[in-house]
């Protein structure tokens, strides 16, 4: 039984219910067959010996010219009666066949001692084509006077009419079980399927969810473990977030007075280096980016934005012209306008990532916006180096940064591609990387249309 | 740059307007009052709320800088206290940058939100535009405070910093161009000289400053006219500077 193809409990129970109900139902039938045959072959025979010294005795009651007739008129049924002088089954006198037949002469005799005090002859016909017909047999009794009383016997077979009830039964009980077997693993596993869900939907919310308590023992022991595990997890994110917060609070205030202090620095007489407060600046930028980044990281899936209408293209639009005012060649082609719905800071956050690191390692940018099967397109190619085929994948791990050129000179903690592909999955959607045959990167962005029906953070 | 914006726009404040900072960190105290003092400002300065309040028994202030994370009362209490006996300008200062912790503040009746880290320039830029604001206001007395501008269907929502098109669909705005904007709703059917908005936009953006209005001008047009059937909304007037030609509604 390959248990691949009955992948559920459902399947299985009924598997295993319907393969060990069937084993069971065959071996009781089979030893109901048994006793039953042998009840109806007593039955048969006793009736037959009766028979048999019945006929016999009427038979030979009468003169000897007379015999044949009334043979004949106490023919019926299964038994066909002749009067003969000499007897004619045809095996010839003395003949016996089979052991078969030997057993059913000693049951007969058995049954009627009478028949013993003269000479029984049984034989089976031979058939045209050799061999024996099973279904008949002839039986010869001597008479105590002269001649023989020759039975010609069909014999009676088992209880096969009843053979079509059984099957039916069967098929019927067959049918029930898996109905109640479907019935009932349905009501088991239902808990199951529960589970299932709320793991899926804990990381979503910012609320754990909680499952009620109910159903059998086992049951109510799994949920309330689950429950509890929950809320585990729960105040284990809410207090690395609160963690994180403070920490980020603290960081904040410093910060804040190394740019007061830069500022100073510019307007200070005597400064010698006129690149110094700039550099300060752009060191304090990169600082409060991986500050922002980790935050953003850590808090993770639990966005509370709301779901709202916007305008994606001119969202990237904005994220065009602010690349374009640091400084970066980027060129975006589309539609002037694409409504669409989502998260937008949260989508805003992942397209800027994206073009920032195609601006920051390619070079040349061009931004792509098209509208295919409800969902958004958004290509972003740039025409730098490219990255190795089994990087592609590598790159949005957190924290990852590559040992090769590309990664060198950035700052950042390796968290932008990290953010983009949390938030557009989060949106139902993707990105991955792609290296263009005509060189560069390209990043492909799919975003489906988020409605009630597209649960964010799956 | 920041220095030379911050520098020319200073003596705004004719009589020199008086500025309150309210911060718990002394160091951060003293810088921005130096900061503030070096671009024409008077300063005094404050560590939490009550000394906040007694100050302001003692002499009327212009515009507080105020500080989240106080001790004892939060500056989102003092602010929601303070809006009940006077209208003030307040900026808020916070170091959680969350957009749910920016519209509390604004709705709580602040007028502008400053995130920890702060540029210094932008911190002087926004003080410079609130009490430019402020003294505008003055003439109009007994406005109450604009939260929306409604035009043509459009509304621009000043505490969320949203723009929202006649279908209900968000328009993301570049902060440059939310400026740029706001100054045109604030003054529909006016012109607005080049110099106005060469001011309001070199406090963001560091290109070319004699393109930066055209090119800002070129962006918010792409943006809220390309649905409007080409129906022109910023006139611009040769020579002289640029008109908002929708009328304007204030909510």
């Amino acid at each position: 039984m390959n248990w691949r193809a009955a992948d559920t409990i459902q399947s299985r129970t009924v598997i295993v219910l319907l393969l060990g109900l069937g084993l069971f139902h065959l071996l009781s039938l089979w030893s109901y067959q048994v006793g039953l045959r042998s009840e109806v072959d007593l039955a048969n025979e006793s009736r037959l010996a009766e028979r048999l010294v019945t006929i016999k005795r009427a038979v030979l009651a009468l003169p000897v010219g007379e015999r044949e007739t009334i043979a004949h008129s106490l023919s019926g049924g299964p038994i066909e009666v002749h009067w003969s002088a000499t007897e004619l089954t045809a095996g010839g006198a003395g003949a016996n066949a089979g052991p078969e037949l030997e057993t059913l002469r000693a049951r007969l005799l058995e049954l009627a001692p009478e028949l013993a005090q003269e000479r029984l002859i049984l034989s089976a016909p031979r058939l045209p084509e050799g061999g024996v017909d099973s279904h008949q047999f002839q039986l010869s009794i001597k008479a105590q006077d002269q001649g023989w009383v020759n039975f010609s016997v069909t014999r009676l077979s088992g209880p096969h009419g009843s053979m079509h009830g059984i099957v039916w039964s069967t098929s019927l009980m067959a049918l029930g079980v898996v109905l109640v077997a479907i019935l009932m693993v349905r009501w088991l596993t239902r808990p199951l399927r529960m589970f299932a869900d709320a793991a899926r939907r804990a990381y979503v919310g910012a609320e754990a969810p909680q499952l009620p308590v109910e159903g059998p023992a086992e049951v109510r022991e799994l949920a309330s473990a689950f429950n509890d595990m929950q809320n585990r997890i729960k105040r284990l994110i809410d207090e690395r977030t609160q963690t994180l917060a403070a920490i980020s609070h603290d960081l904040k205030t410093p910060l804040t007075r190394l740019r007061l202090r830069a500022q100073e620095l510019r307007e200070a007489k005597g400064v010698r280096d006129d690149a110094l407060p700039p550099a300060i600046d752009a060191d304090l930028d990169e600082m409060e980016a991986m500050l922002d980044a980790s935050l953003t990281f850590l808090r993770g899936e639990r966005s509370e934005e709301p779901l709202r209408d916007f305008d994606l293209a001119a969202l990237l639009e904005t994220i065009k012209d602010d690349a374009v005012d640091a400084g970066h060649d980027v060129m975006l082609e589309g539609p002037a306008k694409l409504r669409w719905r989502g998260r937008r800071l949260l989508l805003k956050r992942a397209l800027t990532n994206l073009v920032h690191n195609a601006a920051r390692y390619g070079g040349r940018v061009r931004i792509s916006l098209s509208r295919a099967a409800g969902e958004a397109l958004i290509l972003i190619d740039d025409d730098g180096p490219g990255l190795p085929e089994s990087q592609l994948e590598q790159v949005f791990m957190p924290f990852v940064r590559l040992e090769t050129s590309r990664s060198r000179e950035t700052g950042g903690v390796g968290l932008g591609l990290t953010i983009a592909r949390g938030a557009l999955r989060g949106h139902g959607g993707d990105v991955t990387l792609q290296n263009r045959p005509e060189g560069g990167l390209r990043a492909r962005v799919r975003l489906p249309q988020a409605g009630a029906e597209a649960p964010v953070g799956r | 740059m920041t220095d030379t914006a911050a520098a020319s726009a200073a003596p705004l404040g004719s009589p020199e307007a008086h500025i309150l900072v309210v911060d718990d960190d002394p160091q951060i105290r003293f810088l921005v009052s130096r900061l503030l003092r070096a671009n024409g400002y008077r300063v005094s300065a404050a560590a939490n709320g009550r000394e906040m309040n007694e100050f302001l028994q003692g002499a009327p202030v212009d515009l507080i800088v105020l500080d989240v994370m106080l001790p004892g009362t939060s500056g989102f209490d003092l602010c929601s206290e303070l809006r009940r006996s006077s209208a003030v300008p307040v900026i808020m200062l916070t170091a959680r940058g969350e957009e749910n912790d920016r519209i509390a503040g604004l709705d709580l009746g602040a007028d502008d939100y400053l995130a920890k880290p702060f540029s210094p320039g932008e911190l002087v830029a926004r003080i410079n535009a609130l009490i430019r604001r402020a003294r505008r206001a003055v003439s109009q007395a007994g406005a109450a405070p604009v939260r929306t501008y409604a035009f043509s269907g459009w509304a621009l929502d000043i505490v969320r910093r949203e723009l929202v098109d006649p279908h209900g669909t968000i328009v993301d705005l570049s902060t440059g161009e939310f400026d740029m904007l706001r100054a045109f709703v604030e003054a529909p059917r006016k012109v607005l000289t080049r110099e106005a908005l060469l001011d309001i936009a070199k406090n963001r953006v560091a290109t070319g400053f004699d393109r930066v209005v055209d090119v800002q001008i070129s962006r918010l047009r792409k943006k809220i006219e390309a649905d409007a059937g080409g129906d022109a909304m910023i006139k611009t007037v040769r020579g002289t500077g640029y008109m908002f030609l929708p009328q304007v509604e204030r909510r």
